[in-house]
């Protein structure tokens, strides 16, 4: 069974068909779902708290 | 063959011949220059091409799989090639084709998320159990466990 999967999933890539394709991307996307991109991942500050990576506007500052 | 010919099968086939290589090698320029070479080949090989052993699909994919085992023993000598391209025993080509593609997809369909997670990980994405075990935040043992259930009720669906 392990070997006829291998094949199969090789073959996938090459042939593509949509149904199995459907499957293989829902589950890429619960996993990814799970991981936070490189952008999330700049707005995390070591502390862990997301808003002291933003930019704190001084008094009398204005937004640009 | 004729240039038409040749150049209809490259219409159609050109663009996945692309994306596995693209999957397999992950870098354009290589992917590029052996797609050149897999259609070399077709041109070459298509006077021993038999249409009742395989597709042309499957054919062509043979040709294509072949080359990149090829490129690596070239390229990378030392690499211990993974056991999914390394393999020299012909490819089951009654097994290649679009419908056998389906049935696993229907049988995946059949599995809960997390041993249908398992199969997709280690199979099409190659990664080992315990790269998964950490993906999913279980331990090895509960997905090797996992792993096995996932095979038996694949076997049990595709009679395999």
């Amino acid at each position: 069974m392990e070997k006829k999967l291998r094949e199969l999933f090789d073959f996938q890539k090459f042939e593509k068909n949509a149904d199995l394709q459907a499957v293989i991307d829902k589950v890429h996307a619960r996993h990814s779902a799970l991981e936070l991109s490189d952008d999330d991942v700049s707005f995390v500050a070591a502390a862990g708290m997301p808003e002291t990576a933003l930019k704190r506007k001084r008094p009398g500052e204005e937004e640009k | 063959m004729n240039p038409s010919d040749l150049e209809n099968i490259y219409a159609t086939y050109s663009g996945k011949v692309m994306g596995y290589l693209m999957a397999r090698l992950q870098c354009r320029a290589d992917a590029e220059d052996l797609c050149a070479s897999v259609f070399e080949k077709v041109l070459r090989k298509w006077e021993e091409y038999d249409e009742e052993k395989a597709s042309v699909s499957t054919w062509i994919f043979t040709i294509t799989r072949n080359t990149v085992i090829d490129y690596y023993r070239k390229t990378k000598p030392a690499l211990e090639l993974d056991e999914n391209i390394a393999s020299e025993e012909a490819v089951d080509d009654a097994m290649l084709q679009e419908e056998t593609l389906g049935e696993l997809a229907a049988a995946l369909k059949k599995l809960p998320n997390d041993l249908q997670t398992i199969v997709v990980l280690a199979y099409y994405d190659q990664k080992p159990l315990t790269e998964i075990a950490k993906i999913m935040h279980l331990s090895y043992g509960a997905v090797k466990l996992r792993h096995q259930k996932a095979l038996a009720m694949l076997r049990e669906s595709m009679g395999a």
